[in-house]
């Protein structure tokens, strides 16, 4: 008997018993869809967290005095106030020392700004950059039109701000902002550039920033916040080549620990972090909520392998006398087994099938409602597959060896 | 009478039918089994984590309000908040002054820094510089020794008040009164250990690592920056009745200390218990309503096992529901027996089900947090298992009470 004649077999026993095997196929669906539907909605939400966190350039790292990223605990917070700023002067000394280095920015940011145009005000919500001309290159966040700030700008303290697209869009709705006239805090800076808008899924702050040179904002904010605290330069290092990333990290930090007087044995007093250093952290953070949303959608699998193993069990039940004549005309054990298998490895398939499709759609119905990307986790949908074999191998096993076992000449007494 | 008999008769029948298919009626019970376990274990964790949640947080009473610089739940923009003025203890003075006969108020202040005894050293540790009002406004209150008093605050004691994670981690088993301690690198002396409040494992605060000192010893040893520290004020209202009318006073109160004109905004804001807890039960609302929709899925797909086999059982039987109609039983007694058959599998399920999220529950209790069965979760259980039982059992009833006896009798 060929391995045809099997399937064809198994085939057929499934579409003689319609409304069961739909019965069952419902619950593997229903299993099979609601992992697939949470692990799709979680891979959603990932990618798009992923894009927002690769704000730094794949061969740039940020030092920083405070720890990145919102995933980190209030310990570290605490500890981090009892630190001195990361200063300009720190930053000129990786300039000064540093190998590995092709550029370092500084940035000191501060929020919550109001600017103004004839008139025009936008609400209070503008981030000021204090920064440098190496802002948009280290943070992938270009100049579309005018230019960018220039050494010039720098040495001279210049009133120059490059705005955000957000700011230039509601100043400047019909006008070519370059070249005129803006007051952020009441204070006027002349507008020489536009940034290019750069979507975010959560609203960050690229758009509506304004990045002006760091002297003219230390000249005008000083070097201490409104809470009395002494303001600290986010410096962004861009390293001559993606491969040196982490020979320059070490590099800087050793700079950094010789300018900041810290001993052998001391713990560093600043963060550094990459792009990937914050991908992995925040991964870090929902590995517990995958772990869970996959023991919950497994239980839903398990009961319905219970359920298929259930009426593969009537099935060989309300087929012994069948069986019986088989194995009187010659059927092997191995062929008796392998057919009841291999009608629950297809009824699981069926619904793995189904089941992916429907996963895939509903855990992507979120996208459909926000800006985030459609994701298709191929990985989960290959593990629903294969998890769905499993689940019919490893129920319809029982039944299987119960139907190969049964003994032809009883079985064909059974009535 | 007849109906009661045609009741007993259905329920015999079916719980021989049951019984002549053991196997099978124990495994479609199984899926019920794990549905059920599934829901409750959800909600009694749900339950638990709401339990330690309240804990952590019993000693902020429901009866204080908190006038911070930012509010402690916010869910918009963060930044918003980060050029408000630091409300100064001159400001905390005035408010004192303002609502002096009406609620209590407590200032706080307070830093992380590193407490040592000996050669102990306990990093980060969060000192308060309070006073004795504190324990009126919070609801820890001593172990041993005593809290601060008056003059305490008054003559600017180097004393302090231990947590008990503190005294824990420094002394062990020694008495920690009367012993010297350096709270960063000042002297001082313990003059008692708080009671423990725990619940702090799930990223509430943790009270019990904390350190309480006179907030003018603060002040004179660690320094304000010249009272430009930010600070916050603990108010207890006159009852809590009147915490709704109290909270206006208050706001009332603190715009005419921060010098506001009527159209500016509020540049401080209002904290209490219920905000808290009204932030915590929005997020875990929606962690509990997601948990129960993937946990009822497995439910479901129980149902479905359960509806399948009564299918099955129905064409088994048809033989026997063609007899039972030729010699004049009624629709309704063909329908009773299947949906007893199908309720009491479920029932069985149910009832199994809720004993084994019992012993899991116990367990949850034993090593993680404090959850607990209540009789609403168990009823809940019994009342959907009956349920599930009868939706999935109805169908294949139906179509076994419709059967024509005629054709009944015939089928092979």
């Amino acid at each position: 008997m060929s391995k045809l004649d099997t399937l064809l077999m198994s085939m057929s026993a499934i579409r003689s018993n319609k409304l069961r095997s739909t019965l069952t196929l419902v619950g593997v669906i229903l299993g099979v869809a609601s992992i697939i539907a949470v692990m799709t909605a979680i891979s959603v939400v990932q990618k798009t967290m992923e894009k927002e966190m690769s704000v730094l350039g794949s061969q740039v790292f940020q030092v920083q005095k405070w720890p990145a990223g919102g995933f980190n605990s209030n310990e570290e917070q605490r500890e981090a106030r009892t630190w001195p700023p990361v200063s300009l002067e720190n930053a000129q000394a990786i300039r000064d020392h540093a190998t590995t280095v092709n550029f370092v920015g500084t940035e000191l940011w501060d929020y919550g700004f109001v600017l103004e145009y004839n008139g025009e005000k936008t609400n209070a919500n503008i981030t000021i950059c204090g920064g440098s001309p190496e802002y948009p290159e280290n943070n992938t966040h270009y100049v579309e039109y005018g230019r960018n700030l220039s050494q010039m700008d720098m040495v001279n303290h210049a009133r120059v701000a490059v705005i955000g697209s957000a700011v230039a869009e509601h100043l400047f709705p019909f006008v070519d902002p370059i070249g005129r006239m803006i007051r952020i805090d009441g204070r006027k800076y002349e507008v020489i550039g536009v940034f290019i808008a750069k979507d975010s899924a959560f609203g960050g702050p690229y758009d509506r920033m304004t990045l002006i040179p760091s002297g003219a904002y230390t000249d005008t904010y000083g070097l201490i916040d409104p809470q009395g605290f002494p303001r600290s330069v986010n410096v962004t290092v861009n390293v001559k080549s993606p491969e040196l990333l982490q020979d320059s990290i070490e590099e800087v930090r050793q700079i950094l620990r010789r300018e900041r007087g810290l001993k052998r044995g001391e713990k560093d007093n600043f963060h550094w972090f990459t792009s990937n250093s914050m991908i992995e952290q925040f991964n870090q953070t929902t590995l517990g909520v995958k772990i869970a949303a996959f023991v919950l959608g497994t239980i839903a699998l398990v009961v319905a392998g219970i359920g298929i193993m259930n009426i593969m069990l009537v099935s060989v039940t309300e087929r012994t006398k069948e069986i019986g004549i088989r194995k009187s005309l010659g059927a092997k054990r191995r062929n008796i087994r392998n057919q009841f298998l291999l009608e629950a490895v297809i009824l699981c398939n069926i619904g793995g099938v189904i089941g992916v499709l429907l996963g895939l759609g509903l855990g992507n119905i979120v996208t459909m409602m926000t800006s985030f990307e459609v994701s298709i986790p191929v990985g989960w949908a290959i593990f629903g597959m294969v998890f769905c074999t499993l689940v019919g191998v490893s129920f319809g096993l029982l039944p299987a060896i119960k139907a190969a076992k049964l003994n032809p000449i009883q079985a064909l007494h059974f009535e | 009478m007849k109906f009661g008999l045609e009741l007993s008769e259905s329920f015999n029948i079916a719980r021989s039918a049951i019984m002549a298919n053991k196997g099978r009626g124990m495994l479609t019970a199984l899926g019920i089994i794990i549905g059920i376990v599934a829901v409750i274990t959800t909600m009694t964790a749900a339950n638990g984590l709401k339990n330690t949640f309240m804990q952590s947080f019993s000693s902020i009473g429901s009866d204080v309000l908190y006038v911070s610089r930012t509010p402690w739940v916010n869910m918009g923009d963060f930044m918003q908040f980060r050029n408000r003025r630091n409300i100064s203890l001159d400001d905390t003075e005035k408010l004192a002054e303002a609502l002096s006969g009406r609620g209590i108020v407590n200032p706080g202040i307070n830093r992380s820094l590193n407490i040592k005894y000996g050669s102990e050293t306990l990093e980060n540790v969060n000192v308060l510089g309070t006073t004795d009002k504190q324990v009126i406004v919070s609801s820890i209150t001593p172990e041993f020794g005593r809290f601060l008093m008056p003059f305490d605050v008054e003559y600017k004691k180097n004393v302090a008040v231990l947590g008990s994670a503190v005294a824990e981690a420094l002394f062990g088993a020694l008495s920690p009164l009367d012993k010297k301690i350096k709270v960063g690198r000042y002297t001082y002396r313990v003059i008692g250990v708080m009671e423990e409040q725990g619940g702090s494992s799930f990223g509430g605060p943790n009270f019990d690592r904390r350190v309480y000192v006179p907030i003018t010893t603060f002040i004179k040893t660690f320094g304000d920056r010249g009272g430009r520290e930010n600070y916050d004020v603990a108010i207890k209202a006159p009852s809590q009745e009147e915490l709704a009318d109290f909270e206006y006073e208050v706001i009332g109160e603190m715009r005419k200390v921060r010098n506001l004109t009527p159209t500016e905004e509020d540049d401080f804001a209002i904290n209490k218990l219920d905000t808290l807890m009204g932030a915590y039960n929005n997020v875990m609302g929606v962690v509990l309503l997601i948990g129960l929709l993937v946990t009822s899925i497995s439910l479901f797909v129980g149902g479905v096992g359960v509806m399948n086999i009564m299918f099955v059982s129905v064409t088994e039987r048809t033989k026997e529901i063609g007899i039972r109609k030729a010699i004049g039983a009624r629709r309704r007694s063909i329908l009773l027996q299947f949906l007893f058959e199908s309720s009491v599998i479920c029932l069985i399920g149910g009832v199994i089900g809720i004993v084994l999220a019992a012993l899991v529950t116990f367990i949850i209790n034993a090593v993680l947090m404090p959850a607990s069965l209540s009789w609403g979760i168990l009823l809940i259980a019994v009342i959907v298992s009956i349920s599930v039982g009868v939706l999935s059992g109805i169908v294949p009833a139906w179509r076994g009470a419709r059967l024509d006896p005629i054709e009944a009798l015939r089928y092979e």
